[in-house]
């Protein structure tokens, strides 16, 4: 699978968000992006996945426009926005529902994922009682658990603890193996020093180029 | 496993303000016409009279089934889900709940005013064909204003002026104009006949939302879950 971006400008009342991004992205990869708040870096990702449209340019997959034709978006796993979870469900009810929207109820499988970010042992509890980082590892359970081909991550490790982090880092490691596109916005230099193939730095919308970090 | 889709505990904070409202009623439900059994249970539901704060208990459920859809919805369309696979496919089912949810919501409130009121008056509830096409035309003139204020939220991007905006438009138009059968929810207080004016509006406003919709750019700092109270 490629992913391209070609020549895409965004403008919001006057305001460059996006300026001229070319990229070319291949499944197998992690690629990385890093910048200060607001350098552009989630404005790129809602980009990729048609939450914002372009002033001009194209976003490609495997040589069809996802702007211009009703590209299938359920193959993108996202987190990015809220995935608007029921807070009197617990992660495994919630999951389920998302699950189901595409395929048929699965409930051992629903919790070999909450398994696998590390939410087995929560299965009564509800989404409101959960705390930042369990709220976020069930937010990454659902941008993987459909075995989408792109992944695109935003700050990924945000609010959680350090044995958290690495088993995150170890999912992700697997995925790519998988041969899924996996893109991550994050702060933390680690995380894009350990999982990225390439970390590309963005600053005022502007890709500047790919970093050593 | 069996997923409770329903939080209990909202639809009992909406019953005890319906409770609440209900009692407020019961105060002046003395002085409504009771002469004839359907106008009777529309009065439980629709007055405007000359004294503000009656009025004001008396629209309170209307603003309560209000904010409970449209804000529901209005979350709901500002947050595409990817796994509906496009945006086309994702406003047609979110429309179709949308439609099935106010029909149920408002159908909740208005039943349980009739119960609750019909209780303490004593007064059986009875099968009436002019009763039916009220409930239907309450039903409608509700979708459409919580339509409304959808498109209005997805316009100006911000829902509490939208809701604002909505209510004052209501609020002088019963001052203003008082009676008329033409007039989009105004008919509510008029007549007992469907508005199809409203009807028409109605599939309007779900063509212009959906045009608008699909090429609406989604997201920014208001829909960034890391920017919310967790």
């Amino acid at each position: 699978m490629i992913l391209e971006i070609k020549n895409y400008n965004k403008i919001i009342k006057h305001k460059t968000i996006l300026e001229n991004i070319n990229l070319k992205l291949k499944s197998g990869n992690v690629y990385g992006f890093y910048g200060r708040n607001g350098s552009g870096k989630t404005m790129l990702f809602r980009a990729i996945s048609t939450l914002i449209y372009p002033t001009s340019g194209d976003i490609i997959i495997d040589n069809k426009s996802v702007i211009n034709s009703d590209y299938n978006l359920s193959n993108i796993g996202l987190l990015l926005e809220d995935p608007g979870f029921y807070s009197h469900l617990n992660g495994l009810e919630n999951l389920s529902l998302l699950y189901e929207i595409n395929h048929k109820r699965n409930v051992k499988y629903i919790e070999d994922v909450l398994k696998k970010v590390g939410l087995d042992n929560l299965k009564k509890e509800k989404y409101k009682e959960y705390s930042l980082g369990m709220k976020q590892k069930l937010r990454i359970a659902q941008a993987i658990m459909e075995n989408q081909k792109i992944i695109i991550l935003d700050e990924p490790t945000n609010g959680l603890d350090e044995n958290s982090i690495e088993n995150i880092r170890k999912i992700i490691l697997e995925l790519k193996n998988e041969d899924k596109l996996i893109l991550i916005a994050s702060h933390n230099k680690d995380d894009l020093k350990i999982l990225c193939d390439k970390i590309y730095k963005i600053d005022g919308g502007k890709i500047v180029g790919e970093v050593e970090l | 496993m069996k997923i409770k889709k329903i939080n209990f505990s909202n639809i009992l904070i909406i019953t005890l303000f319906i409770i609440i409202i209900c009692l407020l009623k019961l105060t002046y439900i003395a002085s409504l016409p009771s002469d004839l059994y359907c106008v009777f249970f529309k009065s439980l539901v629709i007055f405007w009279g000359s004294s503000q704060f009656v009025n004001l208990i008396w629209i309170l459920p209307i603003l309560i089934s209000l904010f409970i859809v449209s804000y529901k919805y209005y979350i709901k369309f500002i947050n595409f889900d990817t796994r509906f696979k496009n945006r086309r496919k994702f406003f047609n089912k979110t429309i179709f709940n949308l439609l099935v949810y106010s029909i149920i919501c408002n159908l909740f409130i208005l039943f349980s005013q009739f119960f609750i009121i019909g209780l303490f008056q004593k007064v059986e509830f009875e099968y009436s064909n002019v009763l039916v096409i009220f409930i239907l035309k309450y039903i409608l003139e509700n979708i459409f204003i919580i339509l409304l204020t959808i498109l209005l939220s997805i316009i100006v991007n911000n829902y509490i002026y939208s809701y604002i905006i909505v209510i004052i438009i209501i609020i002088s138009s019963l001052i203003i104009i008082e009676k008329n059968n033409f007039i989009p929810y105004i008919s509510l207080y008029t007549n007992n006949d469907i508005n199809y004016i409203t009807v028409i509006l109605i599939i309007f406003m779900i063509f212009i939302l959906k045009k608008i919709y699909l090429k609406l750019d989604l997201g920014g700092v208001k829909n960034d879950f890391r920017d919310k109270k967790l």
